[in-house]
């Protein structure tokens, strides 16, 4: 863990971007109001837990997996604290890490008829797919205080 | 006299049922997951006092009974869309109905003012596409000149699927064509300020990526309803296939008219 200077700016960058994206993001979903700053703050957190993990040097899948356990969790204490039902923070929270790229790239590859790459993209994009599925159902089974007024 | 009494007449089980019904339409039109729905059922029919209440609950339709088959009914909820204030609205409801005394009256007049929860004003989907693409394109790694052109694409993307909305255009169509148009405008504009298209773009394309119908797809899976889950998925795969058709379409026109392949 010894990330330099420039490194830690460049997180900080890509946090107030994913946030700002992600608050796009709860918007077009309309989302209630008063939720929206929680819903940017969720999907920041997220993605720079995951650009964080990238950097150390972990591969994709597996920052995936690590990443959005926080993310989860960070939107099931919302929903419990602000009694909003926990769909609005994670469906707006996950989107960043969704694995859009990779599917842009496995069509991309395929179409440029490059069977190899777009073979390896699409693995790599369900491995992805894989890690978020099973992290929020980690994160989601986990009995919380007040899980049951949810 | 109160609406909650705990035997309800017939009458009012009807009130009450259609009442639920409505609640349990509203939720799952506007992308609440199947476990949600039925639950938030369960706890109004229970707090109506409305007895032997079951219901099964998928994707695209509701079936209920209640008083021993006395009362059923079923809805097809064939179109969905994303609303999730209305979600919240109808989850606070029922939340208030459980803690206190709210007659039926009150409950249906909160229910229909959740319904009626408009969508956001079309000015402010168009600046929150341009803010979500940029955003996307800056995260994903592209330069500012990328993220400018990600967010004329958003702009345009989302100003297209606006004008779909309003003539009612078939889903998949929809998906095909403006994630063409997204991947034209990028791959013209890139041109002209000479910068790579493909991080534009992935950041506009994330507009139209299917993160809802897979999050909401694994939450079904996790909470056990695996058809819903299955159901949800292959709507994720769909839109998925919409995209690279879409995508893929406007890249070998271009690599096959300009005889250059774009990065």
């Amino acid at each position: 863990m010894n990330l330099t200077s420039t490194q830690i700016g460049e997180l900080m960058v890509q946090f107030i971007l994913a946030g700002m994206g992600t608050l796009g993001f709860a918007v077009l979903f309309a989302c209630p109001r008063k939720s929206l700053p929680f819903c940017a703050l969720v999907g920041a957190v997220g993605w720079v837990v995951y650009e964080l993990l990238i950097m150390l040097g972990i591969n994709s899948a597996a920052a995936a997996l690590l990443a959005v356990m926080p993310l989860t969790l960070l939107a099931r204490i919302f929903a419990i604290s602000r009694k909003t039902p926990v769909t609005i923070f994670l469906l707006s929270g996950i989107f960043a890490l969704v694995p859009g790229a990779g599917i842009y790239y496995t069509a991309y590859y395929f179409i440029q008829n490059d069977n190899a790459l777009a073979l390896s993209t699409g693995i790599n994009t369900f491995k992805i797919a894989v890690a978020l599925a099973v992290g929020i159902s980690l994160v989601l089974s986990i009995p919380l205080p007040g899980w049951k007024k949810q | 006299m109160s609406s909650r009494e705990p035997f309800p007449d017939e009458e009012l089980r009807r009130r009450i049922m259609d009442f639920i019904m409505a609640a349990g339409q509203t939720l799952l039109e506007n992308g609440a997951e199947v476990f949600r729905v039925q639950q938030t059922m369960e706890i109004m029919a229970k707090s109506f006092h409305l007895r032997e209440f079951h219901a099964y609950v998928l994707t695209n339709g509701i079936f209920a009974s209640a008083g021993t088959a006395e009362i059923s009914e079923v809805r097809n909820v064939p179109t969905r869309t994303t609303h999730l204030g209305r979600v919240a609205a109808v989850n606070a409801l029922s939340r208030e109905i459980a803690l206190r005394d709210m007659p039926l009256d009150e409950a249906e007049r909160r229910l229909v003012q959740a319904q009626q929860i408009p969508f956001p004003k079309d000015w402010m989907q168009l600046v929150s596409g341009v803010c979500g693409s940029f955003c996307f394109s800056m995260i994903f790694g592209g330069s500012l000149k990328e993220g400018l052109v990600a967010s004329v694409a958003g702009l345009s993307a989302i100003w297209y699927l606006l004008a779909c909305d309003r003539k009612q255009l078939p889903g998949g169509f929809k998906k095909i064509s403006c994630s063409a148009l997204i991947t034209l405008v990028c791959i013209l504009l890139c041109n002209l300020l000479h910068s790579p298209a493909s991080h534009a773009i992935i950041g506009s394309l994330m507009i139209l990526t299917p993160g809802i119908a897979f999050t909401m797809g694994i939450r079904d899976f996790v909470q056990g309803d695996y058809l819903s889950g299955t159901i949800r998925m292959i709507d994720a795969l769909l839109i998925a296939a919409s995209i690279a058709i879409g995508t893929g379409l406007v890249l070998s026109l271009y690599t096959l008219i300009m005889g250059v392949t774009v990065v």
